[in-house]
């Protein structure tokens, strides 16, 4: 696993994200407190799920074509997504958000 | 009790979300999905773009293979319905074969519109609205091609964008003075129309293409009223749609520019449904039965109506909306295409913005230019009908959309 740095606990409030840079990205959200991170590509095309729509029910929805998946599993629930996005640990670190990415994940 | 035996007709995107939709809600009985196309239903929005460009990326999947088997749902594939006797609730395929049905839910959806003057050209013209006609197609564009794309629509820009990706040299020809005259917001075919010229799409308006032909080397020829001939490798055109309605004509239901249904998606027969395309259903806020080509309509009509036939519930009313993607960029349109004034929401020079419609003062419109997230709350902004009081900032960036939403609702 690799720890990587999202941002400073403070920076990421309910109702935001952020998108990590690794390889995959990651997208980081804030739903009512609660930190979920997921691959950051939509698996039904280009799109960045962190600029997509959280909503309350736990979901995030992307901005492209509007497929959801669940914040908690990345389960795609919705067209025209059918498969699922991983997702990945979050760690709170004295400040800090880290995502851990499993090493070999990046090629 | 008999089981009951439902019967989708139409092997969409309509179809596919209603079948998936009757189980969810609860219907238990014999279930079959007729389609004409060899293929399991699939997603027509890349047909013009992603199935052109880059084939193995192409996301077509509505529902897994394993989906159909999983639940119950009995697919006839490669075989039309041809004939629908309404008064003893029984479907004919092309095989031969008779299916009698306790309901029905007709989501045939909608053809290219032809277009005789090209076709009697024969090979070298194309349309694209089925995945054959797409993989096709794709064979016939490489670099330096001359695409001539006949009609300036959406499906027509989206393919000339699909073009110029691969290298072809792109000439859309429009009978219109503007582009997506039918479908879009005059802002939007201008942003669009600077777009495609940016990439070297050249533009032909006003034309009235008055005869086709063909040389002997394949090259073809179209000669314009203007007196201007155009020539080109390849003709694609998109000019609109014709919808499958003849089943239902022919069952004797009633067909205004779609099949009439009320509020439930029922048509003038209580056991035969219709959605998708093909449809026109009744919306109480328009006082009127408003049919929609988009995937978004499909996509929810089936499910909705798919739910009304189990539960006799009414469906929904969803904000009309529609994306289109050209050249990588995403294009999101929602409720009504003029406004009085269009307030621009972020900086256009960013790429990345939301246009607000305004009409009499009230939210009527919306259009995210690479801003999908905005989509949402600007949509329930119109469906609420929402004003914008003074002083909210509703052009402010910073501000959180769906903040101020809750303040003009
Ligand atoms: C190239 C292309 C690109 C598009 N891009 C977008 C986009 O970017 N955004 C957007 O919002 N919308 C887009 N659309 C529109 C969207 O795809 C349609 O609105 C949607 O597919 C409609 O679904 P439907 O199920 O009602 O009808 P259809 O998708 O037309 O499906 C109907 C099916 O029923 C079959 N059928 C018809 N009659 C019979 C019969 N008698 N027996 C058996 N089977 C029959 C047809 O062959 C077809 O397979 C696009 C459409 C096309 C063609
Ligand atoms: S790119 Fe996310 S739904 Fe299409």
């Amino acid at each position: 696993m690799e720890k990587i740095f999202v941002c400073l606990t403070a920076d990421l409030p309910p109702g935001e994200a952020r998108r990590v840079d690794c390889d995959p990205a990651v997208a980081v959200f804030n739903l009512d407190g609660t930190i979920y991170a997921l691959a950051d590509r939509c698996t039904h095309g280009e799109a960045s799920m962190s600029d997509g729509y959280l909503e309350d029910d736990c979901t995030v929805e992307c901005p492209v074509h509007t497929a959801r998946f669940c914040l908690r599993t990345g389960r795609a629930l919705t067209q025209p997504a059918t498969v699922d996005l991983k997702t990945f640990e979050v760690l709170e670190d004295g400040d800090s958000l880290y995502v851990l990415v499993p090493t070999g994940e990046s090629q | 009790m008999r089981e009951q035996t439902w019967v989708i007709i139409g092997g969409g995107q309509a179809a596919a979300v209603a079948a998936a939709s009757l189980r969810s809600a609860g219907f238990q009985g014999r279930l079959v999905l007729i389609g004409d196309e060899q293929h399991l239903p699939y997603e027509r929005p890349p047909l013009s773009k992603e199935v052109l460009v880059k084939p193995e990326k192409a996301s077509l999947t509505i529902h897994p293979e394993s989906f159909y088997a999983e639940n119950a749902i009995e697919c006839r594939l490669g075989v039309a319905a041809v004939g629908l006797d309404a008064e003893q609730q029984v479907v004919t395929l092309a095989d031969g074969s008779v299916i009698s049905f306790d309901r029905l839910l007709l989501a045939t959806g909608a053809r290219a519109r032809a277009y005789p003057l090209l076709d009697h050209l024969g090979s070298g013209v194309h349309t694209v609205r089925s995945l054959d006609d797409a993989e096709q197609l794709r064979g016939h564009i490489w670099p330096g091609r001359r695409v001539l794309v006949v009609g300036g629509g959406v499906i027509g820009l989206e393919i000339a964008a699909s073009a110029i990706t691969m290298g072809a040299e792109v000439t859309v020809i429009e009978r219109n003075s503007r582009l997506m005259a039918r479908g879009a917001p005059q802002a939007l075919a201008d942003i669009l129309l600077q777009l495609h010229r940016d990439n070297g799409v050249r533009f032909v308006f006003g034309a009235e293409i008055t005869e086709a032909g063909k040389a002997g080397n394949g090259e073809i020829n179209l000669l314009l009223a203007s007196g201007e001939t155009l020539s080109g490798d390849l003709v694609v055109y998109g000019i609109g749609v014709e919808l499958n309605v003849e089943l239902a004509v022919s069952a004797g239901l009633h067909v205004e520019d779609g099949i009439i249904t009320n509020i439930h998606g029922q048509t003038s027969h209580p056991h035969i449904y219709a959605a998708g395309d093909v449809a026109r259903q009744w919306n109480p806020d328009l006082q009127a039965c408003v049919r929609h080509e988009t995937w978004g309509n499909a996509q929810a009509q089936g499910a909705a109506v798919a739910r009304a036939m189990v539960t006799g519930e009414p469906c929904p009313q969803e904000v009309p909306w529609y994306w289109t993607d050209q050249y990588g960029q995403n294009f999101q349109i929602a409720g009504r295409h003029t406004a009085d004034e269009w307030l621009v929401r972020g900086d256009r020079a960013t790429g990345k913005y939301t246009l607000l419609g305004l009409t009499d003062g009230i939210v009527t419109g919306a259009m995210t230019v690479n801003n999908g997230r905005e989509m949402r709350p600007a949509k329930a902004l119109i469906a609420a009908r929402g004003r914008i009081p003074h002083g909210v900032e509703i052009c402010n960036p910073g501000q959180d959309l769906r903040k101020l939403v809750a303040l003009c609702a």
